[in-house]
């Protein structure tokens, strides 16, 4: 069984893997190593992806799909689907909770399925160049991608048979596939522009740490935005010429896109390019329409320029986020193919002040990264030693441990002094077990019962769609300390880091064999949360819970209290985005908790607990603290289907013919 | 249920880490003395991915995985806390008040909150004004007078700051906004006589 990367793009997927240490970028069997993101439902039933699906659309465009991406994992009422129902020559409609569903020759299809066909396609393409079963996959998105939209990608995944390892970001991914940081400390840039998004992202590398310091991105920018603006121009020259606008016959303007596209590809070499626009009307006796079109390089960059200049506003905004001038950056990654007109990588060296990397195929090198990615997270038996911990300076405190099970068990851990010798040994042979050392002051943890927190925010209720006027949030406290006994004397501040008990502390250790060259280990990344996660408070405002470029994986906990008398029901309504107004941003789901105690307002307390895994996908737990029985609620993502629904889903697929 | 009879040599020191860790304080998670720079916290956060990040410790059972991410989330947290100035500050604060408490805030939160955040910032960009009122009512006012103030039209941006702080009133931060734009205006005017 073989893992693969997956780079699942806008308009071309491409797959990945490691074999034998090396990355190889598999080739379908024409020898072509991109798969265009296309399905075309074929009346015979058969489903066609990539090129043959590409050429369908040609002619049947109605039945063809296309930039999927663009739409999955957005509501129906979004304006994403808004503008692509002006845009695409297929149908769609509205399904159930507000997920759009594709037609097709009579059929519905949601659209992690469409994506899935893609999946599908590519695994085959796998399998037959690796000659043995792809079963697991590590699939990439576009860092702005919010969870609705990681989620549904990974829907698709499932759909397609794969076990989704991890859905990683694709800049994260390139910077991978770079391999850089290894043996030096850098920033990186990663500008990524393909067909349909574009993201900025940027990294901090040092060792086998990939650490990502900010990312922004507009997933409404991209090749295909040139492509429209170039077929618009066909259209109006058309027009001009024959009194006869394409753009009212659907199929006549897909057409222009397809030529559109293929003579942005051809200035990106030349300085000028011509064509001929045919079969797109009908003229008086019903001969055929046509229009040379020539197109000059200054032309095409005119068209260009303002949409390469909203990229540098989205890069700007990363730069701000994270609090960097862009002279900190030394290298910049270009990745997708319109990285590859030569305005845009102009205006990347100026605005960078850098020349830009582009030794690795900026097609392939998102999918090379996801390759490298899967292999490191299916290498067997992974696990790196951990140093013991340094010995806590001040006596313990009254912080109730985490909440988590199986705490009973770490107060019994068995305490046994450690040597560092020892460990030091141990550390650089094999991974292997140390007993934990004994802290100085070797008291058990008391398991504190819960406080009551002092930062509140009142939570709407469920019942009233109108809340009580003047509550508001109520502004949280800064951070008091439970209160803690402590006669100790303290030390100076000055004197704290020089007064660590332990005598090598697990930093020294991991830096003086850091020293003595690059670790084997595969790298590791630390991503970000590429927008705030919000709950909805009084009077449809936001409260932030995990704010946005938040590390993870992470976990945020927040106390809310019930906003009106005898509240039973409390709905904590989660969103993601940045904005104030909750409505605003990109409503993800509710947690519902039933059977509250009826209390004047302020006094049931709901504690929300947020938890992002290594993957950037978020689990919302509510948990009532003023029953003092513990009822937990988990969040149900809107739109996103369900496990018996995406098994049906799998049986639907598995009978296509997929080719 | 940790399945520590497992593993050979019982279990190496992710327990004893995670038996300690609230005892910790950011600065010994991370080994650096409470001035470090922000390049050393940098450094320090990196050299704790490399060792703790979940990704390197898949082979172990699942108790060891939880406890590995409980350690890394704690140590994200602290990140959080020690590379932005004003957590730091307060971090600090009260780190030298109460010496036996760490982390933070207790179990409701460990991190000082995010509306605490903006308030707290000093060497960053300036926090929306809109985000410092607290009632629904001042918001529309004190994001007027914030686009009006970057336009430089100081004079409505003062009357939508006289609004917003009749709307909410007792804001702290509201109160200083509108202080610090009087004063402006006044130097604004010193200088004109003075020319």
């Amino acid at each position: 069984m073989a893992v693969v990367g997956i780079d699942l793009g806008t308009t071309n997927t491409v797959v990945a893997s490691v074999q034998g240490g090396r990355v190889h970028v598999l080739a379908d069997d024409a020898g072509r190593r991109l798969l265009p993101s296309v399905v075309s439902f074929h009346p015979n039933g058969d489903v066609l992806v990539g090129y043959p699906a590409k050429e369908r659309r040609l002619v049947d465009a109605k039945n063809t799909i296309a930039s999927v991406k663009r739409l999955i994992g957005r509501a129906w009422s979004s304006e994403e689907i808004e503008r692509s129902r002006k845009r695409f020559a297929f149908e769609l409609k509205e399904g159930p909770g507000q997920g759009p569903l594709v037609v097709a020759r009579g059929q519905e299809y949601t659209l992690p399925e469409i994506s899935a066909f893609v999946l599908t396609r590519a695994r085959q393409i796998a399998e037959k160049a690796l000659g043995e079963a792809v079963d697991r996959a590590v699939i990439t998105v576009p860092a702005n991608f919010n969870e609705l939209q990681r989620a549904a990608t990974k829907v698709a995944g499932r759909v397609a048979g794969l076990d989704v390892l991890r859905i990683i970001n694709e800049p994260t991914a390139a910077a991978l596939a770079y391999g850089l940081g290894r043996t030096t400390k850098e920033r990186i840039a990663v500008y990524d522009f393909g067909g349909g998004t574009f993201d900025c992202t940027l990294l901090d590398l040092s060792g086998n740490v990939f650490e990502v310091l900010a990312t922004a991105g507009d997933s409404f920018l991209g090749g295909d935005d040139l492509d429209l603006a170039i077929a618009e121009r066909m259209a109006e020259a058309f027009l001009r010429a024959h009194r006869y606008d394409p753009r009212t016959d659907p199929q006549a303007f897909e057409r222009l896109r397809v030529v559109a596209e293929s003579m942005k590809i051809e200035l990106s070499t030349l300085e000028r390019a011509s064509t001929k626009l045919r079969e797109l009307g009908f003229g008086v006796g019903g001969t055929h329409l046509e229009l040379g079109f020539g197109m000059a390089r200054d032309e095409i960059e005119r068209l260009a320029a303002p949409l390469v200049e909203r990229t540098f506003a989205v890069c700007q905004e990363a730069l701000s986020v994270a609090q960097l001038p862009v002279t900190a950056f030394d290298k910049v990654i270009l990745v997708g193919g319109s990285t590859r007109i030569p305005l845009v990588r102009r205006r990347v060296e100026q605005f960078f002040g850098a020349p830009p990397l582009d030794r690795v195929n900026a097609d392939e090198v998102v999918a090379i990264g996801a390759a490298i990615q899967a292999a490191a997270l299916t290498e067997v038996a992974r696990r790196r030693s951990i140093p013991p911990p340094p010995a806590p300076r001040a006596r313990r405190s009254s912080i109730p441990p985490p909440e988590r099970d199986g705490d009973d068990e770490v107060t019994m851990a068995t305490r046994i002094p450690s040597r560092i010798a020892e460990h030091e040994r141990a550390r650089t042979s094999s991974p292997s077990f140390r007993p934990p050392p004994a802290p100085r002051a070797a008291n058990p943890i008391p398991p504190a019962p819960p406080t009551v927190p002092t930062a509140t925010a009142r939570l709407p209720s469920a019942k009233s769609t109108l809340p009580l006027p003047g509550i508001s949030t109520v502004p949280p406290a800064i951070p008091t300390s439970p209160s803690a006994v402590s006669s100790s004397p303290t030390l100076p501040p000055d004197d704290v880091g020089a007064t660590i008990p332990n005598p090598v502390h697990y930093q020294d250790v991991v830096r003086a064999t850091m020293a003595q060259g690059p670790a084997p280990a595969p790298p590791v990344l630390v991503d970000v949360t590429p927008r705030a996660l919000v709950v909805e408070t009084v009077g449809g405002w936001c409260d932030v819970v995990v704010q946005r470029n938040a590390k993870i994986p992470c976990e945020r906990t927040r106390a809310f209290t019930t906003s009106s008398d005898n509240q039973t029901v409390v709905q904590v309504r989660v969103a993601q985005g940045e904005d104030a107004l909750f409505r605003n941003n990109t409503f993800l789901g509710a947690v519902e908790l039933v059977g509250l105690r009826a209390a004047p307002r302020g006094d049931v307390t709901i504690r929300t607990r947020f938890e992002v895994d290594e993957s950037g996908t978020l689990k919302v737990f509510a948990t009532d603290l003023g029953t003092g029985k513990e009822a937990h609620a988990l969040l149900q993502l809107v739109g996103i289907a369900a496990t018996d629904t995406v098994e049906a889903m799998q049986a639907r697929h598995a009978a296509a013919r997929v080719s | 249920m940790p399945s520590t009879q497992g593993n050979d040599a019982a279990s190496d020191s992710v327990f004893a880490w995670l038996a300690c860790l609230d005892d910790l304080t950011y600065y010994e998670l991370f080994g650096i003395a409470q001035g470090a720079t922000p390049d050393e916290v940098r450094e320090a956060f990196h050299v704790f991915c490399d060792v703790f990040h979940p990704d390197r410790h898949l082979g172990r059972p699942a108790d060891e995985r939880d406890a590995v991410s409980s350690i890394f989330k704690r140590g994200t947290e602290g990140y959080l806390v020690l590379s932005d100035l004003g957590f730091r500050d307060r971090y600090d604060a009260q780190l030298s008040a109460e010496p036996s408490s760490r982390g933070g805030a207790g179990p409701s939160s460990r991190l000082p909150d995010t509306h605490g955040m903006r308030r707290g910032l000093s060497n960053r960009p300036p926090p929306r004004l809109e985000d410092a009122a607290r009632t629904p009512s001042a918001r529309p006012f004190a994001r007027r007078a914030e686009e009006l103030l970057q336009r430089g039209e100081l004079r409505q941006a003062k009357l939508q700051l006289v609004m917003a702080n009749h709307k909410d009133p007792a804001n702290g931060e509201l109160e200083a906004a509108l202080r610090d734009l009087e004063a402006k205006m006044a130097a604004l005017a010193e200088a004109k006589e003075g020319k």
